[in-house]
């Protein structure tokens, strides 16, 4: 059976932080990570490394691939 | 420490009024100036020195967000915070584009105002938290492309998106379709104008509201 880890919900232990929903979501709303940092508060590094972990956690590689996340986590609609 | 310099632009004279109250008690500024338009506040800044603008953006003449532009082009040493009851994505992301310093809703508490001040004057950027929950609370995205249909694309701008928004990269695609990676990004520019997006999050956004992917 193949799996289609590019659209399946992250396993238990990837669930993600509510930082990282924050991150996610105002990704696939278009804003770049200088803007994220400027809106959270915190610093670019910090969204550099919340992304990072996003890609992992959701098999993505690129943020085609987060906005297709945001969309199956129901963030965006 | 000598007080910036701070102008105040809005076309509502209470607001004026309000902000310019509000002001007295906040020790690092002193109001200089105000404008009832942005083009009024452009005048003001290329006859007086000012530091810090606190603008509206829906004002008769020119507009905050035009008046930002001009300003930080020909003064960018100024800052600027927005001041706004705007919460939309896409005039968020037009204000922070534009090299605004600062947002804040105009109802905000004066605790909010100062630190905002403070920071914007220090270097700093600031963004109202409560505009960041209410950008992340609306599903619905941001994209003036709802009116857009997939009827205005042609068929290889739609075969190009679909594999843009499965993340494929210029290269990718020209290699798929035996094109070269610079006609594939003419394509993503087209494709950018005609669907009024500015990034791949929002090509990604149209394809899958449109059904080319799942």
């Amino acid at each position: 059976m193949s799996i289609d880890f590019a659209i399946s919900e992250p396993i238990e232990s990837q669930k993600l932080t509510e930082r990282e929903e924050q991150v996610l979501t105002l990704t696939a709303h278009g804003y770049t990570s200088e803007q994220i940092a400027w809106m959270l508060d915190i610093s670019q590094r910090t969204v550099t490394t919340h992304r990072s972990n996003l890609m992992r956690k959701t098999h993505s590689n690129n943020v085609a691939g987060l906005v297709r996340f945001a969309f199956k986590l129901d963030l965006i609609s | 420490m000598e007080k910036k310099k701070t102008l105040l632009v809005d076309d509502h004279q209470l607001v004026l009024d309000g902000i310019s109250n509000l002001l007295t008690s906040v020790d690092e500024v002193e109001v200089v100036g105000v404008a009832n338009n942005g083009k009024r506040a452009l005048e003001i800044i290329e006859n007086i020195h000012v530091d810090l603008v606190l603008m509206d953006i829906d004002m008769p003449i020119m507009n905050g967000l035009e008046a930002t532009a001009q300003i930080k082009k020909s003064f960018p040493d100024v800052k600027i915070i927005i001041l706004s009851m705007h919460d939309e994505h896409a005039v968020i992301q037009k204000v922070m584009s534009l090299g605004a310093d600062g947002y804040l809703l105009k109802n905000s508490d004066k605790e909010e105002f100062c630190n905002a001040i403070q920071k914007v004057l220090e270097g700093q950027k600031f963004f109202s938290a409560d505009v960041t929950m209410a950008l992340l609370n609306k599903k619905e995205s941001s994209a003036s492309s709802d009116s857009v249909t997939l009827a205005q694309l042609t068929e290889r701008e739609i075969e190009i998106l679909k594999k843009i928004a499965e993340g494929l990269s210029n290269k990718e695609i020209g290699d798929q379709l035996f094109i070269s990676h610079r006609t594939v990004d003419t394509h993503r520019t087209n494709l950018m104008r005609k669907l009024e997006v500015n990034n791949i999050a929002g090509l990604v956004r149209f394809a899958i509201k449109n059904g080319l992917i799942d």
